[in-house]
C-alpha cells in the first residue's frame, strides 16, 4: 500500500530538487502567514501598530510625563485627558495587553522613560501571578516589533510562538475573508484609533454572562522581584515608578480573593507607591462600569477611575 | 510521541542536530561506527518518551527490560528443549503485560464500576488501597503492551529462534513515531527494519516522508483540531435530534482526521529515516459494509484481536465463530477506555457483524431488486452506522447517552422548528468556519472515494506529489492556533 513515487512522478526529478520543494513550499506558505500575521491583518499586526502607535505618542509627548503602563487592564482603564487635565501634566496611555506579560511588557515601555517623568504601573493579576513573567504573546510581541527574545523569553517559547507567526489558522483566515468582503479591510481586537494620549476610543462589549472574578493566587515571586527590578531600571533613567492594583470585577465575599489582592498590594508597596482603595482593595462588586472582561471599563467607569486616580496620585506628585 | 506538542519537535530538534553533525563528521574521519546509529535511535526513543511523560518512565522503561530478559529466557528454554517452561515464562509475560495494562487503565473502573454493582464501595477507597491508584494512565502504556505481547506470542512460535539483542529490542519497543499510538506493529514486519539500525537518509525516502507527514498533518491540524472545539461545545446537547446526529457526525469526521493524522505522522516520520510502517487507516469512510470498515480501521488494531484474541479464542470451534467476533468486538471495545461506553460501543461493532451475516444477503437481495445503485445504500448504511456507534464512543456521561437515545427514536422530536434551530446554532461567524473545515473534509473524502472508485491505492490521489505540497501549504496557513488533544492519547 505505500507509495513508491518514483514510478509515479511524470518526470524524474534529481535528489536535490526533491528537498528543495518541499522547503520552498514550506518557506513559501510561512512566508505568506508571517506576513498576513505581522504587516496585515493577524493579532500581532494590531499588537504592534498599538504599541507602536503608542510609542511614537509617548515620543512626541512634552516631559515630565506621567506614562500608564500594564496589559490591556491599563490601556482599557483611565481617561488620560482628565487625568492630565486634573494632575496638570501631560499623560501617555501606554498600556499594551496581559498576555505579552510583565517581563516583556516593562522594557518595552523602559525606553519612553525620560528623566522627570512619573510611571504608573497598573499590572493585571494574570500578569503578577505567572511564576516566569511571561504569557502566551510574550515571544510574538518580540518579533513583531522588530525585537525578538525583549525580556529574555526563553528560547523555546521564542522559537514556539515565531513558527506560529506563520501559521495564520482557518479561523482568523476566514475572519479576515469576512472582513474584507463586508467592510473592506482586516480588522482585530485593538484596531481602532487611539486619542492623541493614546487611549481606545473605541468601547467594546461584552456579549455573554458576567460572573465574578476570584483571585486565586496573590503576585508570584517572581513579578515582585521583576517590578522591583523595573524601580531601579526607571530610576536609573531619572523617573519615577508608582503602582496602582487594578480594578477588578470580582467576588467581593470571597476571604481568599480579598487576601490574595491585599497580599499582591502589600507586596507591591514594600517596592514603590501602591495606590488602592482600601475599603475596596479596587475589587468593584457589581459589573456596571465594566466592559467585555472583568478589567476593561466602559467611558463612564474610565472617568470613575481616573478621578480616583487623581486623589490617589495629587498626594504623590505634589500640587500643581 | 505527540507530535501536535511542540515540546516534541523542540526535543527532537535540540537531539538530532548535535547528533548528526558528530554523526557527519564521524563518518567524515572514519572513525563512526554502525553500532552507534544503533544506540542513537535508541537514546532518541527513549529520551522522547522521557520529555512526553517522565513519571511513566520508569515503568515503560522496566517493561522493557522485564520483557526482554523474560523472552531471552524463554528462547534459550526452548532452545534447551524445555518446550513446558518456555510456555509458563510466556504466559506469565503475558499475564504480567496484561496486569500492567489493567492496574494503570482498569483499576478504578473494575472497582467503582464493576465490584460498584454488586456491592457498595466506600467514596474514599482509593485512600486505604493498598497501591497507588492513577486519575490517568501512562502514554502509550496500550499500545507497547499489545505490542510486547504480540512479540512474546511471535517469539514463541518462531520457527527460528534466534536470540534478540537489547538494542534491537528497545528500537522494535520505543521506536519514537509509534511507541505512544501506534501502529502496533508485529515483530516479523518490524523487527527486521530496526535490527542493527542504520539511519539512511536519501532523497526517496525524504520525498515519501514528506508526503505522509503532509498528509497526516493536514487532516490532524487542519481537519481534526478545526472540528473538534465544536463537538465540545455540544457534547450537552440532548434534546434535538438533529444536533445530536450532527455532533455524531463531527466526531466521527474529528476521530478519523485526529487518529489517522496522528498514524500517518508516524508513517511520515519512519519513511524519513527508512522504516516502513503499517498503514493504519485505509480509507475507512469509504467502506461499503461493516466487515469492510474494519479492515480498513485502525488495521494494526483490527488484525491484533483477530490473530491474539478471536483466533486463539475460537480455537477449533468455528461452529461458535460468530460468538467468539462479539466478545472479541467487545474486548476490542473496552480496550479503547476503561467505561461502559467503549464496552457499548464494541458490542455494538460485534452486533453489527453479526446482523450483517446473518441479514446482509436477504437485504442485498431486496436492495439490488429496487435500487440502482446499491453500492451507495451500503455505503449510507454503513456510514451511518458508523456515525450512530460515534455516538456511544463519544459519551462518556451514561445518563446523557440514554438521553439522546432516547430523543433518537422518538419521530416527534424531528420537527421542523428543531431543525430551524440547529441550523440557527450555527448561522454565526464561527458557523462559517466551520462550515469550510466541514468543505475541506467533504474534498478530502470524495477523493479517498475516487482513489477506491479507480481502484488505486486508498491515499494515491492525497499523496499526490503536487496535492501533498498543496497539503503542506495549506496546514501552514490554515491548522488550529491551539492544536487539540490527540484522542487516542488517552486510551
Amino acid at each position: 500500500m505505500a507509495i513508491e513515487p518514483s514510478k509515479k512522478l511524470p518526470f524524474q526529478k534529481l535528489p536535490s530538487q526533491k528537498l528543495l520543494s518541499w522547503m520552498a513550499v514550506a518557506g513559501l506558505a510561512w512566508g505568506a502567514g508571517f506576513i498576513y500575521n505581522v504587516n496585515l491583518g493577524g493579532e500581532a499586526y494590531w499588537l504592534k501598530r498599538l504599541y507602536r502607535n503608542k510609542v511614537e505618542i509617548a515620543a512626541e509627548t512634552t516631559d515630565p510625563k506621567l506614562i500608564v503602563t500594564g496589559g490591556s487592564g491599563a490601556h482599557y482603564t483611565i481617561n488620560s485627558d482628565l487625568l492630565s487635565r486634573e494632575l496638570g501634566m501631560p499623560v501617555v496611555n501606554l498600556g499594551i495587553d496581559g498576555p505579552v506579560g510583565l517581563d516583556v511588557i516593562l522594557p518595552s515601555v523602559l525606553d519612553t522613560v525620560k528623566p522627570g517623568d512619573k510611571v504608573l504601573l497598573i499590572p493585571e493579576y494574570l500578569v503578577l501571578q505567572s511564576k516566569n513573567g511571561f504569557g502566551p504573546k510574550s515571544g510574538l510581541f518580540g518579533v513583531a516589533i522588530g525585537q525578538p527574545g525583549l525580556g529574555g523569553v526563553p528560547p523555546k517559547q521564542l522559537a514556539l510562538e515565531t513558527l506560529q507567526l506563520g501559521i495564520p489558522s482557518l479561523r482568523w483566515a476566514v475572519k479576515s475573508a469576512v472582513d474584507l468582503a463586508e467592510e473592506g479591510q482586516f480588522t482585530g481586537y485593538y484596531d481602532g484609533p487611539l486619542t492623541e494620549r493614546g487611549d481606545p476610543t473605541e468601547t467594546k462589549l461584552r456579549e455573554g454572562e458576567w460572573w465574578p472574578l476570584e483571585i486565586k493566587e496573590p503576585a508570584s515571586r517572581h513579578a515582585i522581584a521583576r517590578v522591583a527590578q523595573f524601580k531601579t531600571e526607571v530610576e536609573a533613567r531619572g523617573g519615577e515608578l508608582i503602582i496602582s492594583v487594578p480594578w477588578v470585577y470580582g467576588d467581593v465575599e470571597d476571604a481568599r480573593t480579598l487576601g490574595n489582592v491585599q497580599k499582591t498590594a502589600d507586596d507591591l508597596a514594600n517596592i514603590a507607591p501602591t495606590l488602592v482603595d482600601e475599603e475596596t482593595l479596587n475589587v468593584q462588586p457589581t459589573p456596571e462600569l465594566f466592559a467585555d472582561t472583568h478589567y476593561h471599563l466602559k467611558p463612564e467607569g474610565r472617568e470613575v477611575r481616573s478621578q480616583q486616580l487623581v486623589r490617589q496620585l495629587k498626594p504623590l506628585l505634589g500640587e500643581r | 510521541m505527540n507530535f501536535s506538542e511542540f515540546s516534541f519537535w523542540w526535543v527532537l530538534a535540540l537531539t538530532s542536530v548535535p547528533f548528526f553533525a558528530v554523526r557527519y563528521f564521524g563518518k567524515a574521519f572514519d572513525w563512526w561506527r554502525n553500532r552507534f546509529d544503533t544506540v542513537g535511535l535508541a537514546a532518541l526513543s527513549l529520551l522522547l518518551f522521557l520529555n512526553a511523560s517522565s513519571t511513566s518512565f520508569a515503568v515503560f522503561l522496566f517493561e522493557i527490560l522485564f520483557n526482554y530478559f523474560m523472552v531471552s529466557l524463554m528462547l534459550r528454554r526452548e532452545a534447551e528443549g524445555k518446550k513446558e517452561q518456555a510456555r509458563l515464562i510466556a504466559t506469565a509475560v503475558i499475564i504480567f503485560d496484561v496486569a500492567v495494562l489493567a492496574y494503570f487503565k482498569y483499576l478504578t473502573f473494575f472497582i467503582e464500576d464493576f465490584i460498584g454493582l454488586a456491592a457498595p464501595v466506600p467514596p474514599n477507597w482509593q485512600s486505604s488501597f493498598p497501591l497507588p491508584v492513577f486519575q490517568t494512565i501512562p502514554p502509550g502504556v496500550s499500545f507497547y503492551t499489545f505490542q510486547m505481547v504480540a512479540f512474546v506470542v511471535d517469539s514463541y512460535t518462531a520457527r527460528r529462534k534466534k536470540p534478540i539483542k537489547l538494542l534491537d529490542y528497545i528500537n522494535f519497543v520505543a521506536f519514537f513515531p509509534q511507541i505512544v499510538a501506534g501502529p502496533i506493529e508485529r515483530r516479523s514486519k518490524l523487527l527486521p527494519q530496526i535490527k542493527d539500525f542504520k539511519f539512511k537518509f536519501t532523497a526517496e525516502n525524504f520525498d515519501i516522508g514528506m508526503r505522509w507527514l503532509s498528509l497526516g498533518m493536514f487532516m490532524k491540524f487542519v481537519l481534526g483540531d478545526n472540528i473538534s472545539p465544536y463537538i465540545a461545545d455540544g457534547m450537552g446537547e440532548t434534546g434535538n435530534p438533529w444536533l445530536i446526529w450532527f455532533y455524531a457526525f463531527l466526531f466521527t469526521l474529528r476521530i478519523y482526521f485526529d487518529f489517522g493524522g496522528y498514524s500517518f505522522m508516524a508513517v511520515g516520520i519512519a519513511r524519513i529515516i527508512n522504516v516502513k510502517l503499517t498503514l493504519n487507516f485505509l480509507a475507512p469512510y469509504t467502506s461499503q459494509s461493516i466487515n469492510e470498515f474494519w479492515r480498513r480501521w485502525h488495521v494494526s488494531l483490527s488484525t491484533w484481536f483477530r490473530d491474539y484474541v478471536f483466533i486463539p479464542l475460537m480455537g477449533k470451534r468455528k461452529k461458535w465463530a460468530p460468538f467468539f467476533l462479539f466478545i472479541t468486538f467487545t474486548l476490542s471495545g473496552f480496550w479503547h477506555g476503561a467505561a461502559w461506553n467503549f464496552i457499548i460501543w464494541g458490542a455494538y461493532h460485534g452486533g453489527l457483524l453479526l446482523l450483517l451475516r446473518y441479514a446482509g444477503r436477504p437485504f442485498s437481495r431486496v436492495t439490488n431488486k429496487f435500487v440502482k445503485k446499491p453500492q451507495v445504500v451500503s455505503w449510507a448504511l454503513t456510514f451511518g452506522s458508523v456515525i450512530l456507534g460515534c455516538l456511544f464512543f463519544m459519551e462518556l456521561n451514561i445518563e446523557r447517552l440514554l438521553a439522546k437515545l432516547q430523543t433518537l427514536i422518538t419521530p416527534w422530536a424531528y420537527s421542523p422548528g428543531k431543525l430551524g434551530e440547529a441550523w440557527a446554532t450555527f448561522n454565526t461567524p464561527e458557523g462559517l468556519v466551520l462550515g469550510v473545515a466541514l468543505a475541506l473534509s467533504v474534498i478530502f473524502l470524495v477523493l479517498e472515494h475516487v482513489a477506491v472508485w479507480q481502484e488505486r491505492p486508498e491515499y494515491e490521489l492525497l499523496t499526490s506529489p503536487w496535492m501533498s505540497k498543496i497539503l503542506l501549504a495549506l496546514t501552514i496557513l490554515l491548522a488550529a492556533n491551539i492544536p487539540a488533544d490527540f484522542i487516542y492519547f488517552e486510551f
